[in-house]
């Protein structure tokens, strides 16, 4: 083969490598709205985060459901350094309640408690440090069990249950002084 | 899943986020990933292409196999060759997978007669901590609760706290030790070899994590962990050591009971610390100079250590107060509290450092405690004579 007309990817890695973003590419859209409560940041971390896959995919060795533990610690540090960025994230709260305000509809009883829930966890999740946002994000909106987050984090499972429970903690009381009904 | 989880999920049941993927979105991302690949894959063909041009001469190839031989050997060393590597390897994953931990922290201090303070830990998951000096207080934490106990034997007193408007930094949570314990990383940055520690010879590693350096020591043979060592470059003088591990011992809930003994009284403390501010701390050094007979600052400001400094101090006639009311001392209790409280609740980042041992209340020109405000770039320089000034960086004392 001559090496030096060659200027496409190898058609068999390229194939696999699409495959695999295709099956992924809801979940890591999902959590990092879930992350960020804020779609269209969620679409530009996203991409970093695929991107960043790309980059690294030569060093990438193992299973497809490690490939998509692998892409949920790439995406864990994509948020972070995302939210990381003070006045970005300030705007993206300020953002988010704009879009949510003007997309949601507070025509029913159900949509308003529905948007008021939404600003409350969005509130009491974001007070937390980021490993603890992560571990209730991936635990209740990814649906992943504490051995599968231990494998995104590189951690134990026994760190993460621990962690979880603080973070449940945390939120609980939070959640408990700025939304009435929590504990009904 | 517990109660908490079950809360927690039926609190998030009907909520509705706008997380519907854009397939336009996909669609266009997926191009830019053939791009991308395609571009690393005519980047990748160019060396490729070097490494056979020099691979002609005999001379270089002999020089690049040397190289590589070398390349070889380092990364070998690094990973601990003998198999060092893997003793690390185990102890961290026992670490890792621990129900339940005991040890004993060792702080060192620079008090006559006070040369360094032990107090055992035990541990349970999923997050009860209890700990015992050797005088025998004893406190029993639950931080997923954030509720605890403090047993004074000596006075027959117990006090009970639930902190309120904690201010939570997770560099200051005082389960650092044991959740950084428990994140080390599967592989050392460093092997450092052996080394006598209390008569045994231990293999030491060394893990940096974050503003954390951790040198654990290791049994070679019993692959039990003889001693680590964490050091925080940002606070000098805060270095912990820790021995004594057990893992997964049977350590019964009763332990971590957080109801006091039955012939105990209770001493109210109140503790609301959402405003403890830096006059709280000015006051605490202050109300300490009166009672020092020379009227020097506190010689420390280690939470774990002033308990037993004190006592100690006490027992060589060093404070000279007259007695006070009853009133007068809960006053006293609480500004001691709200003083030393300003200080744990730091972030990290603050880079506090406290000076003031041996210096005497009123003297203007020496710093005794200095800090970074959160957002701040310059710090916070409290004197001898209590005032307060901002400091650039580069002008701190050394």
């Amino acid at each position: 083969m001559d090496e030096e007309s060659q200027s496409s990817p190898n058609i068999g890695e390229a194939e696999v490598f699409i495959r695999l973003y295709r099956q992924n590419y809801d979940a890591i859209f999902r959590y990092c709205v879930h992350r960020l409560f804020d779609r269209q940041s969620a679409e530009d971390v996203t991409s970093q985060v695929f991107l960043k896959a790309v980059e690294n995919y030569h060093d990438f060795n193992g299973s497809e459901q490690q490939f998509c533990y692998w892409l949920f610690r790439i995406a864990t540090n994509a948020v972070n350094q995302h939210l990381r960025k003070k006045i970005r994230h300030e705007r993206i709260l300020q953002q988010a309640q704009e879009r949510i305000l003007s997309k949601v509809s507070v025509d029913s009883d159900s949509e308003e408690q529905s948007h008021e829930k939404l600003t409350a966890l969005k509130e009491a999740v974001f007070s937390l440090k980021p490993r603890y946002q992560t571990i209730i994000t991936l635990r209740f909106f990814e649906n992943l069990r504490p051995n599968e987050i231990a494998e995104v984090l590189a951690s134990s499972a026994g760190t993460i249950r621990s962690q979880l429970a603080r973070a449940l903690a945390r939120l609980r009381k939070k959640l408990t002084a700025d939304y009435a009904d929590y504990m009904d | 899943m517990n109660d908490e989880e079950r809360q927690f999920e039926k609190f998030i049941r009907d909520i509705e986020f706008d997380d519907k993927p854009d397939y336009g979105h996909c669609d266009s991302l997926e191009q830019q990933l053939l791009a991308a690949m395609a571009r690393q894959t005519r980047q990748k063909q160019q060396p490729l292409k070097i490494w056979r041009i020099n691979m002609k001469s005999r001379t270089i190839k002999l020089a690049a196999a040397a190289v590589i031989i070398i390349a070889v050997i380092a990364v070998i060393n690094q990973l601990g060759g003998s198999g060092a590597g893997n003793i690390y390897a185990a102890v961290v994953e026992r670490l890792h997978n621990a129900r339940t931990m005991t040890y004993s922290i060792i702080s060192q201090t620079n008090i006559e007669n006070v040369p360094s303070v032990r107090v055992s830990f035990a541990f349970k998951e999923p997050g009860y901590m209890r700990t015992t000096t050797v005088d025998g207080y004893v406190t029993v934490i639950d931080w997923a609760q954030n509720k605890g106990i403090s047993i004074m034997p000596p006075e027959k007193q117990f006090i009970e706290f639930e902190v309120s408007n904690y201010q939570h930094d997770p560099d200051r949570d005082p389960f650092v030790v044991i959740e950084k314990l428990r994140a080390l990383p599967s592989q050392a940055d460093e092997v450092l070899g052996e080394k006598k520690i209390d008569g045994r010879f231990l293999h030491g590693f060394r893990v940096t994590e974050g503003h954390v350096v951790n040198t654990i020591w290791i049994d070679p043979d019993t692959r039990e962990i003889g001693r680590v060592e964490m050091e925080f470059p940002d606070a000098p003088g805060m270095s912990v050591i820790m021995t004594d591990f057990q893992f997964d011992v049977d350590l019964d809930d009763s332990l971590f009971s957080l109801i006091p003994p039955m012939d105990y009284t209770r001493l109210k403390v109140q503790t609301d610390v959402s405003k403890v501010t830096e006059q709280d701390l000015i006051k605490y050094l202050q109300l300490w100079t009166t009672w020092t007979k020379d009227g020097t600052f506190p010689p420390t400001f280690n939470p774990i250590e002033l308990p037993k400094v004190a006592m100690e101090m006490k027992k060589q006639g060093k404070f000279g107060q007259g007695e006070k009311s009853a009133q007068q001392q809960r006053a006293d209790e609480m500004q001691t509290y709200r003083g030393i409280m300003f200080v744990v609740q730091l972030p990290a980042e603050s880079n506090w450092r406290y000076a003031g041992e041996n210096v005497k209340y009123g003297n203007a020109d020496i710093p005794v405690f200095w800090y970074r405000p959160r957002g701040s770039e310059t710090y916070r320089v409290i004197y001898g004579d209590l005032s307060v000034k901002d400091v650039a960086g580069e002008n701190l004392p050394k």
